[in-house]
């Protein structure tokens, strides 16, 4: 039995004693009480945190782990709100079905549009990228009109109930993020992306693998945005806005990147600036902030939050090995 | 027995002819050395074996397959290996990662221990690669080369930018390469009195053509190459 085996068991004792493990199953637990406060406005930020969350994650995943600079992340997280709201309500598929069909054609789309500008240098893939996601933006657009489309009301399940599917669905897409960035994958992925050429020469097949990891971080980034349409119960055309297709990117500078925990913290902050602050602010005066900060952040502490809190503990060490 | 052959290879950049028409033929087991002045297509042409640039002509037979066309890292797994001019190391991982990361199926960390040791890196093989000094980086070099278990490795400037006594220590590490583990090794060097002594034939490059071949004995006495470096 696989359960039973010793060095999987092992294993699983390592992954969990270690920090990030322990943040995700914390963060989880306590996304998963605070609705029953019965604030409904927190549960609509926390929701907002959860879709980002994922969607950050999935950016940081595919930047830190093969060195593919993308602006156009928000294709897949878009694509699947879209495509969950319209196979429920056009095709009358169930809602788990509408997710799993909008998730898988979000990653294809997007995982194509990957392949094929992946040849691009860093900074002219991430333009590629952003200019399918504007396309997509007119698109919409003109298909849908300003007014965008709704899920019916006759198959929206509670808002409650679609929230604590959110929680486990960061909690498995948090972990699966995790475990594919310790995988035996992680070395050949940092290989790649420290020096594609050397790569190549040694025997690493770097086109699949750049390819396979756009493939599942999209993959992640289309499910963030099934749920994100789900829960809204709508999607429209500024889904696909600038402010969406630039904020993981800011969620993941100011969190810290090449870490699932900078990923969570990241977007916890600025989700607490774009959705909990501007309740007292107006929302110009959030975003300021949120300039500022990733202006600070930037400017002191390269790697983010994390980076910043790693270097104290490690000069708190020091100070405590120096006094013994 | 002929390991490698390179038959009328052309590569052009735009207006400039770097490579017209070369031919080579490499045996296994024997050191070769590829000289010529700057310019003259030495480097150009192991791009163009190791698959990192493609051939505008001509095709090249790696133990009878070609592999014109092929993909970089197709011909490594073919069993040709590699070095850079200036020498490239994944720089966040490990000195011990750098090679476990490139090993084929099957490989363990056991033997990039022993290759790392074997290659003056033992006391180096937990820190991080950039940490490396850049003779050190060449070192590594070699070994993540050999453990990719070629049947030929080819040397791009290996001892340029080291001091004496480094490359002493460098050209006995290449010489192990070719005499203790059996492999086809060819350098491109401009340190020609080290060339010559580690070469068992030595081809000459200008101006993307191959001017001279032979033992490194006839090569000094050339006049092609003479000419070719001093014009004369």
């Amino acid at each position: 039995m696989a359960l039973g085996n010793p060095v999987l068991i092992k294993r699983i004792e390592t992954i969990l004693r270690q920090p990030i493990p322990i943040l995700i199953i914390v963060v989880t637990a306590a996304l998963a009480i605070v609705p029953f406060t019965g604030a409904p406005y927190l549960q609509y930020a926390l929701a907002y945190f959860i879709a980002f969350a994922i969607y950050t994650a999935s950016w940081d995943m595919l930047y830190s782990y093969s060195g593919q600079f993308t602006f156009g992340h928000i294709l897949p997280f878009g694509l699947g709100a879209f495509f969950t709201i319209i196979l429920t309500n056009d095709y009358g598929f169930p809602l788990f079905l509408s997710f799993v069909i909008g998730a898988a054609i979000a990653s294809a789309v997007s995982g194509s549009v990957g392949a094929s500008t992946q040849r691009l240098k860093p900074g002219y893939q991430g333009l590629a990228t952003f200019l399918f996601s504007q396309v997509l933006y007119n698109v919409m657009l003109f298909i849908f009109g300003e007014e965008g489309i709704s899920l019916s009301a006759s198959v929206s399940p509670s808002p409650f109930i679609l929230y604590e599917i959110g929680v486990c669905l960061f909690l498995s897409s948090m972990f699966a993020i995790f475990l594919v960035e310790h995988s035996r994958l992680r070395s050949k992925l940092l290989a790649i992306r420290d020096d594609s050429i050397l790569a190549e020469s040694t025997g690493i097949n770097v086109t699949y693998y750049k390819t396979v990891l756009f493939y599942v971080s999209t993959l992640f980034a289309g499910i963030a945005g099934c749920f994100f349409g789900l829960y809204i119960s709508h999607a429209d055309y500024t889904i696909f806005s600038v402010t969406n297709t630039f904020l993981p990117i800011g969620m993941a500078v100011i969190g810290g990147l090449g870490s699932v925990a900078g990923s969570i913290l990241g977007t916890g902050l600025v989700s607490l600036l774009s959705t909990i602050l501007p309740i007292s602010l107006s929302l110009s005066v959030s975003y300021l902030i949120y300039g500022l900060l990733l202006i600070v952040i930037l400017r002191f502490s390269a790697g983010g939050i994390v980076g910043f809190t790693t270097s104290v503990a490690n000069r708190l060490r020091r100070l405590g090995s120096k006094k013994i | 027995m002929t390991t490698l052959s390179v038959k009328s290879v052309a590569k052009q950049f735009g207006n400039l002819v770097a490579l017209d028409g070369v031919s080579i033929e490499v045996s296994e087991k024997q050191m070769y050395g590829l000289i010529g002045p700057n310019g003259s297509g030495k480097t150009t042409l192991l791009n163009v074996i190791s698959g990192v640039l493609k051939p505008d002509g001509g095709d090249i037979f790696l133990a009878g397959v070609s592999i014109k066309g092929k993909t970089s890292h197709n011909i490594a797994r073919l069993g040709l290996a590699r070095t850079f001019q200036t020498p490239r190391v994944f720089q966040h991982l490990s000195v011990l990662e750098n090679l476990t990361v490139v090993q084929h199926e099957g490989g363990d960390a056991h033997e990039a221990r022993e290759l790392l040791s074997e290659f003056g890196l033992k006391s180096e093989m937990d820190k991080p690669a950039e940490n490396l000094g850049y003779g050190e980086k060449k070192q590594l070099d070699l070994a993540r080369a050999l453990i990719l278990k070629p049947s030929i490795i080819m040397l791009d400037e290996p001892m340029a930018g080291l001091d004496f006594p480094m490359i002493k220590t460098m050209s006995g590490y290449i010489e192990k390469l070719c005499r203790s583990y059996g492999k086809t090794v060819i350098i491109v060097e401009h340190h020609l009195e080290e060339l010559m002594s580690l070469s068992d034939h030595i081809f000459v490059f200008d101006h993307g053509k191959k001017i001279e071949e032979g033992p490194p004995e006839t090569i000094r006495d050339s006049k092609a190459v003479h000419l070719a470096y001093f014009g004369r």
